[in-house]
């Protein structure tokens, strides 16, 4: 597994469990929305990471110039 | 039964991001098209942020192998953490707007964050000169002290009912809209303060952000462009526009062609002009404070 996707399943199971603590732990109006604030990212970014193409290239996670 | 109120709560958090992400995103889109007919093209069309913002999110990432994990990745996810919350302690709270000025230095961490995880120099550059930007914020400072002394207050919500008495806070504090309308110009894209994404530096901090990190940025920057709008009616007309999303709708489209056609028919300040300029707007923003603090 690429670290790219590990980073997206450990995000998607950080935001599933945030959200699974904030409808049974958390009471006030303002909290849960700021609870939303706080876990929706996770969500959406490890949804995306899931929706990622599968790459052609041979090693799966690296590109010819990988930076400095 | 708690946690059925929960769920409500948390579609409605929900619901208010999706409507703040697609006019934000469209307002965008249409600053780019007031650009570019500006300048003789046709440009994009509107809904361009709104189909690149998609685009990137289904397109393969790889983390550069400078890049400093795991900041290079929570920079991004933070990015959007702060404006969902600056929508709701603003717009749906109307909370303090001490918050909101906590919430907006946590931006430029993001910023920081995103030029100097990614480990390119074009991403460094652009974290430096958001250093320099910060200060555009030093009038938001002197603005929120300036409200102060007239309401007495610093909720949003007070600040809002201030006006339904007195008439809007436009017409009383002119100078402090003013420095506020040049925080909103500094935040658009294509902005003659834009320092921080010049192109001569790539595309600053987000060089190394790309594909479905780059969309989360770009969600969130519409969802900044929205709460920063909101605010600036909020804070200066009132409820004459705020209390109608409609006529709120329409007060964001005409603040977005006044700040596209400023951007479209000024050129790009070098650092040191863009920062003397808004270390002067401040300067006189924190004179005409204490000027109304003495009298």
């Amino acid at each position: 597994m690429t670290p790219e996707k590990k980073s997206g399943i450990i995000s998607l199971i950080i935001g599933l469990l945030g959200f699974v603590w904030i409808i049974l732990y958390l009471k006030s109006a303002f909290l849960i929305y700021m609870g939303t604030a706080l876990f929706t990212p996770f969500i959406v970014y490890g949804f995306g990471i899931l929706l990622n193409p599968n790459t052609r290239r041979k090693d799966e996670g690296q590109i010819p110039f990988r930076g400095w | 039964m708690d946690a059925i109120l929960s769920i409500k709560y948390i579609i409605g958090a929900l619901s208010y991001t999706l409507y703040a992400f697609i006019i934000g995103g469209l307002l965008l889109g249409f600053h780019r098209k007031i650009v570019a007919r500006v300048q003789s093209r046709p440009g994009p069309p509107i809904i361009q942020y709104l189909i690149h913002t998609f685009k990137f999110y289904i397109k393969e990432i790889t983390f550069p192998i400078t890049a400093g994990n795991p900041l290079y990745l929570f920079v991004a996810l933070m990015d959007i953490m702060v404006w969902m919350s600056a929508l709701f302690v603003g717009v749906v709270f109307e909370s303090s707007l001490l918050i909101l000025i906590g919430l907006y230095v946590l931006q430029k961490i993001v910023e920081h964050g995103c030029g100097l995880s990614s480990g390119s120099p074009y991403g460094k550059l652009g974290g430096v000169r958001s250093v320099f930007s910060a200060a555009a914020e030093v009038p938001l400072f002197a603005v929120v002290g300036i409200i102060y002394v007239i309401t007495h207050s610093l909720m949003i919500g007070d600040i809002i009912n201030y006006q339904a008495i007195n008439g809007p806070i436009l017409f009383k504090l002119p100078f402090a809209a003013f420095a506020f309308f040049i925080l909103l110009v500094s935040k658009a894209p294509k902005s003659p303060f834009g320092i921080v994404k010049d192109k001569c530096i790539v595309s600053g901090y987000l060089t190394e952000h790309f594909g479905t990190l780059e969309s989360i940025v770009l969600i969130s920057e519409a969802v900044a462009w929205f709460v920063l709008l909101w605010l600036f009616i909020a804070l200066f007309i009132g409820p004459v526009l705020i209390s109608s999303p409609i006529l709120t709708l329409i007060g964001m489209v005409v603040l977005t062609f006044i700040i596209s056609m400023i951007c479209a028919i000024t050129p790009l300040l070098t650092p040191n002009h863009s920062v003397m300029l808004q270390i002067l707007i401040a300067s006189l923003t924190v004179i005409d404070l204490l000027y109304r603090v003495i009298h």
